[in-house]
This record gives structure tokens, sequence and C-alpha cells, in this order.
């Protein structure tokens, strides 16, 4: 790379007489800590003034792409981070962080936090959120089908409901890999039989999650009145609705709950960041009972924190998933590939 | 006209050779290649092509891109020819309207195609070359149409005067003419197909293009060392393909430099108004999914983003995201048309198109490589470039470098020698010749090249959205972020947000497209 | 007393251009195998006349006669009226030997293009070079070709594929006087040697006493 590395140079030297600023300020007074999310983290305006009142540290976020490729980028820089905080790897990429040395150690003890999901943190990160993965149902278009809603992956396999679900796929959407991930949760070792009858029984896969529920969903004009979402649709579905619900009425949408995998989301401090007591910090501040209540309207996650209070919308409107399907990160690891190479040649 | 260069001409050229090439090498290859280096083992080498779906893919990518590439050209040239006729009125509109599916989104307008396809063909290797078809049409008609509008119709009289059919005179005078933009429009065209993502994932129903399976490769199954491995790859046979390419290219210069006089044919308008609606009629459907709810009209979505709204969740600051979108691309624009034209002036003082093709390599490459390559490259001090925020427009400036070739080149190489010379032996300099006798030639092209290079920035989701941004989201990514949540004004302010990029988009293709006068008047 | 013979044949035309009409009702006869000159100022639509002749465009009324046959409707590659472009239009991505023979390879027939093509047509265009006196020029390209030359190659082409009447549109226009002297008898014996039946537009009183045995004047 000789001369890769000569061209590199010449090529940046180019680009820095090109433009000649940066936006890094050298001037600095206060710490700023640095939290690297993927695109969809927009946590509400102003959150992080609290903090940065109480401890002087300025909160900065920049943001890319979705977890996997952020957690893509975070691999290649591992050591030479982007930022000093990551937000956002979940409990089906973390061991790739893992293996990767992607973090230094550091778990909040911030009261309050979910013993269940520190547990599975590997005592390298601290959880942020969980949300479920689950198949959604369209209440009225079930009603006018004269179709019970279903309750488990055989309901989805069998005659009565052919033809009405509609999955991204596990290839190509995170979303998709999660619901997959359910089923070998739900049934370790007949999860191919499950899926050839799922197949069998004309399910749709589609590219992302948008083609699902926004195309083909039966709420959206398609004509699959079931769908692989979040256990957060529905309250959304009445949050955003428009024309807006009349007061007490229920949810236009429903989940599965038995068919609910759990995707927890994680915090951690990266390797190689300057500031890592600052980042320590403002983990705490991400666990902390004012961040996490803020969550679940901006960000559509639940919070770690027992001790957050939940809204109105989604204490009334989410159905609680009490027995949620869950995975060990590092089950996920080991057989991830395999798994998806057997889905593939299943469904492809 | 001399054939050959002139050598004292071509070596003034050459140092205008030298911005384009750097963008391409510093943006493109070596993040590719030091990616490769950083991951690639033996074992990845030759272990990634063993994978189930890479062999697949590999047929998929080759017969798809043929197959869309054909389409696309054929279903291109009679638009192409209807929007050579200038004279036509709406002329603009149409040529910006038909540009337009080439500049959004896959993910918005794919959905709004979705739902235009029948149910029989609505995914599979159909759907995706009529999608491509769709998407591309737009560089086949911005290649071909300005070379076509300089053929003289009386050559063609002349052909059929001399006793060929309507058909053959077709094939054996208007084609050999177009050829040159027509291999441009085949190279770009072919690229654009070859690495195709987005229209794939949403409407391959499970066939795969090599790109897809970089994706899937380093974002899926964290295999980035496999999956650099095929980016590389990918990259040496888009530069085979090119060099194959440039060695079959001959530039020919048509007699007459000057547009031709070309009658207002009836056909053409035809034509045209029937490329327009077909264009038009997915983004029709785009516009009304922002407007439209559960059978009723509704302005809830636009008033989500004109208004200081606080639905939770759905916080958009649409002026600040446009003000960004707008900055963004006025930098690309500012760096692709000077770098575009320096490129240009070397290719038409070198007499050969060697660079312009060069240049079309980004096109070929893997944007998740792209990405991913510049993250590592540009991670250390001084050239920690990773988080700046002039990144994305600059990787923008590189995409839209090969279009404003393609628009400036042509008119560029037209413009005769002797109008150098003629300044020259008056005494200006080199520089002052190029200023004085070749900008003022080209401005109409220059305009027509702003407004692809605005378009194009943004519109760009491909390698920059690898980078990461400093909390400053593009309507392309507001776009994303608000339709990858539930609720019918997510829905409706995520579609909003594609209508502002439609129109802004809309409105730099029209208030740049070259008016008529430009160059005959000159 | 020998009859006269008329090879192309104007009656009562008429051309419009833009909506105006240029030519009201002319009507004339071309005598086969000799040269009238049509004379008249520039803006008259002489350029206009010839393109209707050829089939480029219509007439608003009239009909137009080749050796007696209406060809009024005739498709502008099927009626055998040659025109020689004022500029020339020589296929600029064709060598001047393929300018001359593009004609020849589109011969109305199959067996007219078989009997053609190969080492007949070489020699046709061979030969109409050699009249043309450019017999060595075969493979240049057009682009290097200088006026008087392409005016030459534009002349050979519309012969090859022996036209039933030429039209020439402004031959001898922008050449230099010794050039335009050369050109002008040159245009002349080779029209008498091929009898070719030619009506040429110009706007020289002396060149159409020169080159044309009969003249129409328009304007």
């Amino acid at each position: 790379m000789k001369t890769g590395t000569s061209a590199l140079a010449l090529a940046a030297i180019a680009l820095a007489t090109t433009v000649a600023c940066s936006s890094d300020d050298a001037t600095k007074k206060d710490v700023t800590v640095t939290i690297v999310a993927y695109e969809s983290f927009t946590p509400p305006e102003g959150i992080f003034d609290a903090f940065t009142n109480e401890t002087g540290i300025s909160v900065r976020v920049v943001a890319a792409g979705d977890a996997g490729e952020m957690i893509a980028k975070a691999t290649l820089t591992a050591g030479n981070p982007e930022g000093d905080v990551m937000w956002g790897v979940d409990n089906t990429l973390l061991s790739r962080a893992l293996d990767a040395d992607v973090f230094d150690p550091y778990v909040s003890e911030v009261d309050g936090l979910d013993p269940d999901l520190v547990a599975t943190a590997a005592d390298v990160v601290t959880p942020v959120d969980y949300g479920d993965v689950c198949v959604n149902y369209d209440v009225d278009r079930l009603e006018q089908l004269g179709i019970d809603p279903p309750t488990s992956f055989d309901d989805l396999a069998s005659p009565e409901y052919r033809g009405l679900l509609v999955t991204p796929s596990a290839l190509t959407s995170s979303t998709g890999l999660a619901f997959l991930l359910g089923t070998i949760a739900d049934d370790p070792d007949g999860w191919q039989q499950t899926w050839r009858d799922l197949r069998d029984n004309d399910i749709l896969v589609v590219g992302g999650w948008y083609e699902a529920y926004y195309t083909e969903f039966s709420r959206y004009g398609g004509d699959r009145p079931l769908v692989v979402s979040y256990a957060s649709s529905p309250p959304a579905e009445i949050l955003f609705a428009d024309p807006p619900l009349p007061d007490g009425s229920s949810a236009p949408t429903a989940v599965v709950t038995s068919t609910c995998f759990r995707q927890i989301e994680y915090a951690g401090v990266l390797r190689g960041s300057k500031h890592v007591e600052e980042a320590r910090a403002l983990i705490d501040y991400l666990v902390s009972p004012t961040f996490q209540e803020s969550m679940p309207e901006s960000l559509f996650v639940f919070p770690a924190n027992e001790r957050a209070t939940l809204s109105d919308i989604f204490t009334t409107y989410v159905q609680p998933v009490t027995d949620p399907l869950v995975m060990e990160p590092a089950t996920i690891a080991s057989s991830r590939d395999a798994w998806l190479e057997e889905w593939d040649a299943i469904v492809g | 006209m001399p054939s050959s260069a002139d050598p004292a001409t071509a070596g003034r050229g050459r140092l205008f050779a030298v911005p384009g090439l750097v963008m391409v090498v510093a943006l493109v290859v070596v993040p590719v290649l030091a990616l490769a280096s950083r991951t690639i083992d033996s074992a990845s080498l030759f272990g990634v092509w063993s994978r189930p779906g890479i062999v697949d893919a590999i047929g998929f990518t080759v017969f798809e891109t043929i197959l869309s590439t054909l389409v696309t050209v054929v279903l291109g040239l009679a638009p192409a020819w209807a929007l050579s006729h200038h004279s036509m009125p709406g002329h603009r509109f149409a040529l910006a309207v038909t540009t337009v599916p080439f500049m959004l989104p896959t993910v918005v307008v794919g959905a709004a195609f979705l739902g235009l396809l029948p149910g029989s063909v609505e995914r599979g290797l159909v759907a995706v070359v009529i999608a491509h078809a769709y998407f591309n049409v737009a560089v086949v008609i911005r290649t071909v149409a300005p070379v076509w509008a300089t053929i003289d119709p009386m050559l063609v009289a002349a052909a059929r005067n001399l006793g060929a059919s309507r058909s053959r005179a077709f094939v054996s005078v208007t084609l050999p003419l177009l050829k040159p933009a027509l291999l441009s429009a085949v190279a770009i065209v072919g690229f654009m197909c070859a690495t195709s993502y987005g229209v794939v994932r949403m409407l391959g129903g499970g066939d795969a293009t090599l790109e897809v399976e970089v994706y899937r490769r380093a974002i899926l199954f964290g295999d980035i060392a496999g999956a650099s491995t095929l980016a590389v790859a990918q990259l040496v046979v888009a530069a085979i393909c090119l060099f194959v390419w440039v060695g079959k290219d001959r530039v020919v210069f048509t007699e007459s430099g000057h547009r031709s006089r070309r009658r207002d044919h009836p056909a053409a308008r035809v034509v045209a108004v029937i490329a327009t609606v077909l264009t038009a009629v997915p983004i029709v459907a785009l516009v009304l999914s922002s407007i439209r709810s559960r059978g009723h009209w509704t302005l809830a979505g636009w008033r989500l983003l004109t208004s200081d709204s606080d639905v939770p969740g759905l916080q958009v600051d649409l002026p600040d995201v446009l003000f960004r979108s707008l900055a963004f691309a006025a930098i690309a624009a500012a760096i692709a048309v000077p770098v575009g034209i320096a490129t240009s002036t070397f290719s038409a003082a070198a007499r050969r198109t060697i660079l312009d093709r060069v240049l079309l390599l980004p096109l070929g490459a893997s944007a998740v490589a792209v990405g991913l390559g510049i993250v590592i490259t540009y991670d250390s001090a001084p050239f920690d470039f990773r988080s700046s925020w002039w990144l994305p427009p600059v990787v923008h400036a590189v995409v839209a470098l090969p279009f404003v070739i393609r628009v400036i080149q042509p008119v560029q190489s037209r413009i005769p020698e002797h109008l150098r010379s003629a300044a020259a032996t008056l005494g200006a300099s080199p520089l002052r010749v190029w200023a004085t006798v070749d900008v003022p030639l080209i401005s109409g092209a220059i305009r027509t090249a702003v407004g692809l290079s605005l378009a194009i920035s943004l519109g760009e989701f491909g390698a920059t959205s690898f980078l990461t941004r400093n909390d400053s989201d593009t309507l392309p990514i507001t776009v994303e972020q608000l339709l990858g949540r539930s609720g019918d004004l997510a829905r409706l302010a995520g579609h909003g947000v594609a209508v502002v990029l439609l129109l802004v988009t809309l409105v730099a293709l029209a208030f740049t497209t070259r008016s008529r006068r430009s160059w005959s008047a000159s | 007393m020998e009859r006269v013979v008329i090879g192309l044949e104007l009656d009562a035309v008429s051309v419009a251009h833009d909506g105006r009409t240029l030519i009201d009702h002319l009507s004339f006869g071309v005598e086969r195998g000799s040269t009238t000159a049509l004379l008249g100022p520039s803006g008259v639509g002489k350029s206009s006349l010839l393109r209707v002749i050829a089939g480029i465009d219509r007439p608003t009324s009239g009909r137009i006669l080749l050796d007696g046959a209406d060809v009024t409707d005739a498709p502008i590659h099927r009626r055998r009226i040659g025109l020689v472009f004022q500029d020339n239009q020589l296929f600029p991505h064709l060598s001047v030997a393929d300018n001359v023979a593009y004609g020849l390879r589109n011969a109305a027939t199959r067996e007219a293009r078989r009997s053609w093509r190969g080492t007949r047509t070489h020699e046709r265009v061979h030969e109409l070079l050699s009249i043309v006196g450019l017999a060595d020029r075969g493979d240049d390209p057009v682009g290097i070709l200088s006026g008087g030359e392409a005016k030459r190659v534009a002349l050979a082409r519309g012969l090859a594929p022996t036209p039933g009447a030429l039209l020439l549109d402004e031959p001898l226009t922008g050449l230099d006087r010794a050039l335009h002297d050369r050109l002008m008898e040159d245009l002349a014996s080779i029209l008498r040697t091929t009898g070719t039946t030619a009506l040429i537009v110009t706007h020289d009183e002396s060149e159409a006493r020169f080159l044309a045995s009969a003249t129409v004047r328009l304007g």
C-alpha cells in the first residue's frame, strides 16, 4: 500500500486545501462528549440541557445509518472511535461489537435499572431500552373476515391464516431478523418446520419494514391483515391517527404477544475515548429517569429503568408483553450466519 | 479541425485533469483498497466465493444489468428524440419531470411505483427491470437528447434522398452519430443497474445483486472481509469495463457545431407528453400519499411540517433540514461543476475521453465499501475527516461529477479550435482563452450541470448514508426517519418531506435547464 | 424534328413555409438529360422548392412528375430525385468512399443491392470519384476535405445511384474565384457526360448561362 498511502496523503492535502475549515473547534473550555447513534435516534430537543447544567459537559450527537451500519463502522474503528458513547447497539448485534473490542467496559449502577436487562449486557455495556418485534394485526380487517386474532406461531402456519402475513426479509431487515430469531427462540429444534409451514401458508417476504407495513399491511391499503412490526406500533396508530380517533376508542391494531421477540438496546463507552469519566457520567444520565421518561414517545421504546413512569398512551394502549421471547447475544452470535443461510434456503 | 492532439494543447490540458482524478482516487479508489487491505485475509479472499448466494448474485447482477440497460436505452430513445426538439412548448418542464425519478430516494418512489405495478410482476426480475428503466431513463434523455439536437435533420434527409428507408437512415446515420452519447448512457445506466441496491432490495423478491450481497455480508453478517473481497472484485470488473469501453470509443465530431434548426414535429409532442405523464404517475401518487389518509383529504402531515409542532417522536425542523440540504447541494455543485469543466477542458484539449470515463468509476463502486472505506481511511489527525460537516457534500460532488462532464463535454468538444487560436493570436493567455472563449460558449451547459449536481446532491443516499453526520439531517434522511415509524401522521409527514424534496429537485432542474437560445445565439 | 422529352415537370406547384406562401402555382419542365437553372434573389423560396421536389417537404398544391410519372406522393427514398445540398450534408462518420457508396447500398430491390455489393460497388465508387477528380481520396475522412473537395464528393454521392433527376442547391456558392471557375467547368462536363436531368439553383446569371440550357426565374 506504499503508493496508496502517498496518493492518500496527496488526496488528503488536496481535500484539506479545498475546504479549509473543519467544524472541530480547537477552543474547548468545557468538555464535549459525543454520542454515536443510529439515524433514527431522535431524542427531544433540549433533553441534554439538564445534564450540561449539572455537570458542565456538553453533548453532541452524531448519527448515520441503522444499527447494523453503525456496528460495522464501529468494529472497523475500534480503538479510534468516532465519538465517546455509543447509543443503540442491540442484543442481535452486541456480540459483534464485543468480538471487535469496541467498548471500554462500563455498566451504570443507577437505581432502578432492570436487573434482567443488565444481566444480558456481558458486564461491558448498559441496557438503555427495550422493545419487542411482534406480529401486529389489523383489528377491523380480521373482524370483517370473521377470523379470530392468531395467538401463536402455529396459528400463523394454519390454513385459517393462509396468505394473511407479511414480513420483512431476515436477510435485508433487522426487524425481519428479529422475527426469525423469535421463531427460533420459540422452537429451537423445530423452527425450520415452522418456516416451511409459513412458506407453504403463503407468507409474503418483502425487502424492508416500510414495504411490509405501508404497502402490504391492510391498514395501509395492502391486502395482508397480519404484519411483522413492533409492540409500539399500536400506540403509534392512536397517537398519530389522522383523522384522529375519538377519545376512548381502542387501538386499530394489536399485537400477538406470544410472537414478541425482545430487542434490548445498550449504550457503552467507546474504547479509545479521551473522555471516559465524562462518557460514564453521560451513560448514567441516559439511564436516569429524566432521560428514560422521554424515550417512549420520542423513540417508541420502553425504558430500561423501572423507575421511569410511562405516559398514559403507553400505559393504556400498549399490551403488556409479559413473557417475551429472548435470546442470549452469545447464542445469536454463534449461530446467526448458519440460521440465515438455512432460512434463505427455506424461504428464498 | 485537426484530428490528433496538438502536443502543446495536450500539455496545457493535463493540469485540468488533476482535480477530478484526485477526487476519485481519494474518495473511491483509496477507501475501497484501504478497506480491503485492512480486512481481507486469504480465508475471505477465497472463501467468500463459496458462500451460498454469491454465484446466484453474480449471475443475477450480470443478467439484470444487461437486460435493464438494454430496456432503458431503447425506451429512452423516443423521449430523447422528442426532447431534442427545443422549440417545443413545455420542453423544460418535460425535461425536468422525466429527470426527477433519477434524483429521488428509491424507497419513496419505489413504494409509489410498487403500488402501480400489476400484482403478477410486483416482485422479481421484471419489476426490477421496469423500475431500473423508470429511474434511469433520465440518463439516456440527458446524454442523448443534447447530441441529437445537434444532428441536422437535413443530414437524415440526405440519407433518405439517397434511397434509405426511414429505419435504414436511422440505423446508418442517426445511430452512428449518437454513438458516443449512447455509449455514455450505456456506461452510466449499466453501472447504476449493476450496483443497484434499493430497487433490488425492494422489488427483487429474493433475487440479490452483488451490491445487496456486499451489504448483507458487511452489515447483517458482520463479515466485512467477505464484503470487501466482493467490493474489490466489483471495482476491478468496473475498471475493466471502463478500459474496454475506452478502447472501443471513438469521438465523432459532427460537422455542424450549432444546434440545428429543427421544426417542431407533432409526433415529438405526443411522445414528450406520454413520457412526461408516465413519469409523473408515480410522482403524483407520492404527492397524494402526503395529503390522503384513510379515505380523507388531510393537511395534518403538512401542518406538522410547517408549524412548530411538538408531536412527540415526529419533531421535524423542516426549514433547518431544507436549508442544510440546499447548503450541501450548493457546495457539491460548487465543487463538481468547476472540476467537471476542468476535466472536459482536458478531454477537449487531448481529444480523448479516457478521463471522463475513469471518473465514472464511483458509479461502479460499491456504496457500502466506499462509505466504510472513507471512515477508516480518514481516521487519524490531521486527516480525521470522519464527522466533518463538509465530507457528505464532497462525496456528493464525486457522484455528480460524471453527469456534469456528460453535460459539458459534448458542447465543449464542439468549440472550433480556430476560435481558441484566434483568441491566442490576439494575445490571450491560455487561461484567458479558456475564460473568454470556452466558458461563455458553454454557459448554457454549465447551467444544466449546476442543476444536475444540485439535484443529485439533494437526493444522494448511497455512500453518504454511511458517513456520520453531526446532528445534521438532510431531506432524504428525514424521509427515512419518518417513514421508519408507524402511524398515519408519520406516513403523511414522511411523504410530505419527500414531496418537498421532489419540489426542490424540480425547481433546481427546471430553472437550470438550458434555454433554447444559449448555444445557438452565441 | 426531334420531340422534346420532359424529364422533370412541375405542374402548378405551390410552396409555403411557416404559413407564408413562397411559391404560387409554378409550372415548368426540364428536358430529359439537360440542365435548367432556377434563378432568383435569396429568400424567394428556391431552396424550399428543391426540398419539395426532392420529397423532404410537401407542396401545398400541385403535382411533380418524373419521366411522366406522378411522384408527388412517392416517399422521399423511392422517388429517385437526388439533391445536392448547399451545405453538402456529407455523413461525418463515413469516409469519402463510403459517402459515395451510401446511395448504391440503398438500391431499391434486393437483386440490385446484391449486384451493387462488393466489387461492383467498389468499381462504381472509383468511377465516380475519378469523374470528380478525387480518385485517390476514397479512404479519407470527410472532415479533412476542403470546401471544393467536399462539394465534389457531394456531387459524386448524388450521382452514384443514377437518379432520374438531380437537384443542385447553389453548388458553386462560397468558393474562391479560381475554384469556382474550375468546378463550374467540371460540373458542366460531368452533367453532360452522365446525361443527367438537372435543376440548378443559383443567383448568378453567368453561372446560369454557362451551366444551363434553360432558365426559370423566381421573384
